[in-house]
């Protein structure tokens, strides 16, 4: 169409929508929930993986029998630590929660406030991630069991970085620039993927720390 | 022309003057940076399009060179003039090529291009991921062939089964880089998945319904989903793979002495790969229902159907892929459920072709180059479709496991399926891409010659698998009688390059030379043909408010146009996702360099993970800098500007607000 076409047309005037939107109205939720449809079937594959390991070995758990350490016939993976790394991830949630709330009221303290605790629980689960693989009792190395249960829990591990980063940013931001409209939409995304870090590890800790009890 | 003018509500009648100052605005705005820098760093999806349908047309280039080299060692028995390390090399490089690097990148490529012009918005919902997604393609596809020119190519085939291709067999760096390449490609592909999404979702123009949207669009999405949930399978496998590799981490994912399991490495990789079929067949298909609708000048017959086809295709592509594992150690019962899904996919696929011929009966024929070339993807894939029925049993399977009629089949399917469409498609979309058409002769002879020579080439390889001849073997006693056979394929193989040949010449002598072309040289219904050829970076002057189907067959004159988003910073109108009724005003990033550092720096880590578990932990310090930079400079320079809070309502919910008359 040329200039000429469009004089005198009729006009669809968008001036006074908003330049921000919630949930799924906005894009930028869409996109963060594709991405994790992506990592979803990330560890649906792990966890398919794991049951394949489970049905090649015969006896179950293998037994330890890596060199320079004493051999363990029943090698069962540690219960109490995952399980308090597991609540303190539950309650991690409250401030994931509150910096989301906090972001659609456009409570700047309440933002702040939020950022700075679910990056403070994220460190802390990182940290815990660490000493977490000590739990296993093998090495990725021993046998296709340690291989697939040292995957599942760095491939978490990734995201809890990738999480950590992404505070940060939204954190310098915040406290540098101050909090606009864009942003608390990235501040509201961030949470929700908060919540499939922790909704995701549910399952997780019960296939690694259970299923051995179990399967 | 300030900001705030511009985003004040205006007055509804446009004058010649608000035209003019307004377009001035967006062609500043909406244009690239200069220089080089300004080249890396564009977010223009037509741009970012074009490059990788290029880039995927070189490396079919490439592919199809290392085709030939193939048809001459084999066009004689006991030839030598390949070794047979290094037809291993060239026969793996050659499928990986063609599948990673050029039919899943080209399909993506066309998308990027097409997709924003046919819903009628300017832009992908995430412009910068875009180019981002371009780069880590490429630097994947050169780390190929940078094996492949050092003599250290990968050799263990395009599906690298292990053993061949674990720690004990598989010598040397040469399918680390195979896997490293799969993992860049598979990045880009997951990357322009989400993006096309996305953008069909939200970006629409007004009026365009779920019911409105083109079928090359439906296409694009219900591939990207299909990328979205098969390719995580092949990049995992492929991690686990250089993880088992990597001799300083040694894992045993398919080590059977330790708990591994060498047949999960082909679940992994068919659960992937065979959707990876339809991810390559869906967009030919959205590619079909467009030419034929244009070229038979009347209305899609059965769009809905079509619309369900694809999805029921992508759905049952999903639960085919036991078939390609046949001769593995399989349970009776899996066999045979395997077997009926993989003939159940003929159904939607039957539809479809029905739809297509009843579209071409009832329509007026324009018989030009695209429609030819259609017409030869009927031929070709209808014949592939049908030998594969007949892999899809299981006894006739086991037996033609393995052999050229299976070479036969899948090239069939692939070339007849998505290349000749794919064409077709070339040929009709080439006035978007430059302003000028095609030459017609040289099109017609480049699709006849080309049809001719490809049942030349593989119209012979069903009788020679039919009478034994195994696949990958680098050449064959004189008294096996495959020699015949042979020279005749090799004969069509020189035909498919002359025919390649000329539509490259074409191709180049009408990039500069060629017959300029109108906005609409075909009489075509989709939003791209409403804009000027070539088209401009902004592409929509005015976004267009959709009023069916066929939107530009049902244009106008009066046909109401979006006004009212900012033209000084780059801004498109986001809708509703079933009707596409306006609910807010996106503003996307500008271009940058730093979606360049990032691929960069992604590459580094891939390349160093061939040598060093360090490289992950070290790469993602690097990322964390280079996301930021990403971060920052699209919160600092390119942001629009938004509104500071305290001004800013609340406005969750666009219930409030009525669209004009015009677009409902």
């Amino acid at each position: 169409m040329t200039n000429e076409d469009f004089i005198g047309r009729k006009t669809l005037d968008v001036s006074e929508l908003p330049s921000t939107m919630f949930d799924d109205k906005a894009n930028l939720w869409w996109g963060n929930n594709w991405g994790l449809a992506i990592e979803t079937t990330v560890f649906g594959i792990l966890i398919a993986l794991y049951f394949s390991v489970r049905m090649s070995i015969s006896q179950w758990l293998p037994p330890r029998t890596t060199p320079g350490l004493p051999v363990l016939q029943n090698p069962l993976p540690d219960l109490t630590f995952p399980t308090v790394v597991l609540i303190i991830f539950l309650i991690s949630l409250a401030p994931a929660i509150y910096l989301d709330l906090s972001a659609r009221r456009k409570d700047i303290f309440g933002i702040k406030v939020g950022l700075v605790l679910t990056l403070a629980f994220n460190i802390v689960l990182l940290v815990c991630r660490y000493y977490e693989f000590d739990t296993l009792h093998f090495k990725w190395n021993d046998n296709a069991y340690g291989s697939v249960t040292w995957t599942i829990l760095g491939m978490h591990m990734i995201h809890l970085f990738v999480m950590a980063a992404e505070d940060l940013y939204v954190m310098l931001w915040t406290f540098i620039k101050g909090v606009d409209d864009k942003h608390r939409l990235d501040l509201t995304v961030a949470a929700v993927y908060w919540y499939w870090i922790v909704a995701t590890w549910v399952l997780l800790y019960l296939l690694v720390f259970w299923g051995p009890r179990i399967l | 022309m300030k900001d705030a003018d511009l985003s004040k509500k205006q007055s509804s009648s446009l004058t010649e003057a608000r035209i003019n100052d307004e377009l001035r605005a967006l062609e500043s705005t909406w244009s690239d940076k200069p220089g080089i820098i300004g080249w890396l760093s564009t977010t223009d999806h037509k741009r970012v399009g074009f490059r990788m349908v290029f880039t995927a047309f070189c490396f079919f280039t490439f592919g199809g060179i290392l085709a030939g080299l193939m048809r001459l060692q084999l066009s004689l028995p006991g030839n030598n003039f390949l070794g047979p390390d290094m037809y291993n090399q060239i026969f793996t490089t050659h499928g990986s090529t063609m599948m990673f690097l050029f039919a899943v990148p080209v399909m993506e490529g066309m998308g990027i291009y097409f997709v924003p012009l046919m819903i009628g918005t300017r832009t992908l919902a995430f412009p910068r991921l875009n180019i981002l997604g371009y780069y880590t393609y490429l630097f994947g596809g050169l780390l190929l062939f940078f094996g492949l020119l050092l003599n250290i190519g990968p050799d263990a085939g395009w599906f690298a089964y292990v053993p061949l291709s674990g720690p004990e067999y598989g010598i040397g760096k040469r399918v680390d880089l195979w896997s490293q390449m799969v993992s860049l490609t598979e990045i880009s592909a997951l990357i322009a998945s989400t993006n096309i999404i996305v953008t069909v979702m939200k970006l629409r123009a007004p009026g365009m319904s779920l019911n409105r949207i083109p079928l090359f669009v439906w296409s694009e999405v219900i591939t990207a989903v299909m990328v979205i949930f098969a390719m995580p399978a092949v990049m995992i496998g492929s991690s686990l793979l250089s993880m088992d590799r990597l001799t300083n981490v040694s894992t045993h994912f398919f080590n059977q002495a330790e708990g591994g399991d060498p047949i999960m490495w082909q679940h992994l990789f068919w659960f992937f790969g065979h959707p990876e079929v339809y991810i390559i067949f869906i967009p030919a298909t959205g590619m079909v229902s467009m030419i034929i609708t244009t070229f038979s000048r009347r209305k899609t017959f059965g769009y809905t159907a079509l619309v369900l086809t694809m999805v029921a295709t992508a759905f049952i592509g999903f639960g085919v892929w036991v078939h390609h594992m046949f001769v593995t150690p399989l349970p009776q019962l899996g066999q045979s459920i395997f077997t009926a899904s993989s003939m159940l996919i003929v159904v939607p696929n039957g539809v479809q072709i029905f739809c297509w011929l009843a579209t071409l009966w009832l329509g007026r024929w324009n018989l030009k180059t695209p429609l030819v070339f259609i017409l030869g993807f009927f031929g070709v894939f209808v014949m592939g479709g049908l030998t594969g029925v007949m892999l899809a049993s299981l006894p006739l399977d086991t037996q033609l496991h393995d052999t050229y009629f299976v070479v036969a089949h899948f090239h069939y399917v692939l070339i007849g399926g998505a290349v000749f469409p794919l064409f077709g498609a070339v040929y009709y979309w080439f006035p978007k891409f430059c302003g000028r058409m095609l030459n017609e002769a040289a099109g017609i002879a480049h699709c006849i010659l080309f049809f001719v020579g490809f049942e030349l080439v593989f119209f012979p390889m069903h009788i020679l698998g039919l009478i034994g001849m195994p696949r990958r073997v680098y050449t064959y006693l004189p008294e096996t009688g495959w020699g015949d056979l042979n020279m005749l394929a090799s004969i069509g193989a020189a035909v498919m390059v002359i025919a390649t040949l000329i539509f490259f010449i074409n191709a180049i002598y009408s990039w500069f030379w060629g017959r300029v072309a109108a906005a609409d040289p075909w009489g075509a219904d989709t939003l791209e043909w409403s804009l000027p050829s070539p088209i401009p970076q902004y592409a929509f002057q005015y976004q267009p408010v959709v009023q069916g189907r066929h939107a530009v067959w049902e244009q106008t004159a009066d046909s109401p146009v979006v006004t009212g988003l900012h033209i000084n910073n780059r801004e498109v109108v986001a809708t509703s996702i079933h009707d596409a009724v306006p609910d807010h005003r996106y503003g996307v990033q500008g271009p940058s360099i730093m979606p360049f550092v990032v691929s960069v720096i992604t590459g580094a880590m891939f390349v160093g993970f061939m040598f060093t578990p360090w490289s992950l932990p070290l790469g993602m310090i690097a990322l964390f800098f280079g996301f930021l930079g990403w971060f920052w400079s699209n919160s600092v320079e390119h942001r629009p500007p938004y509104a500071p809070l305290e001004d800013n309502p609340v406005y969750d919910d666009p219930a409030d607000y009525k669209p004009a008359e015009a677009a409902v």
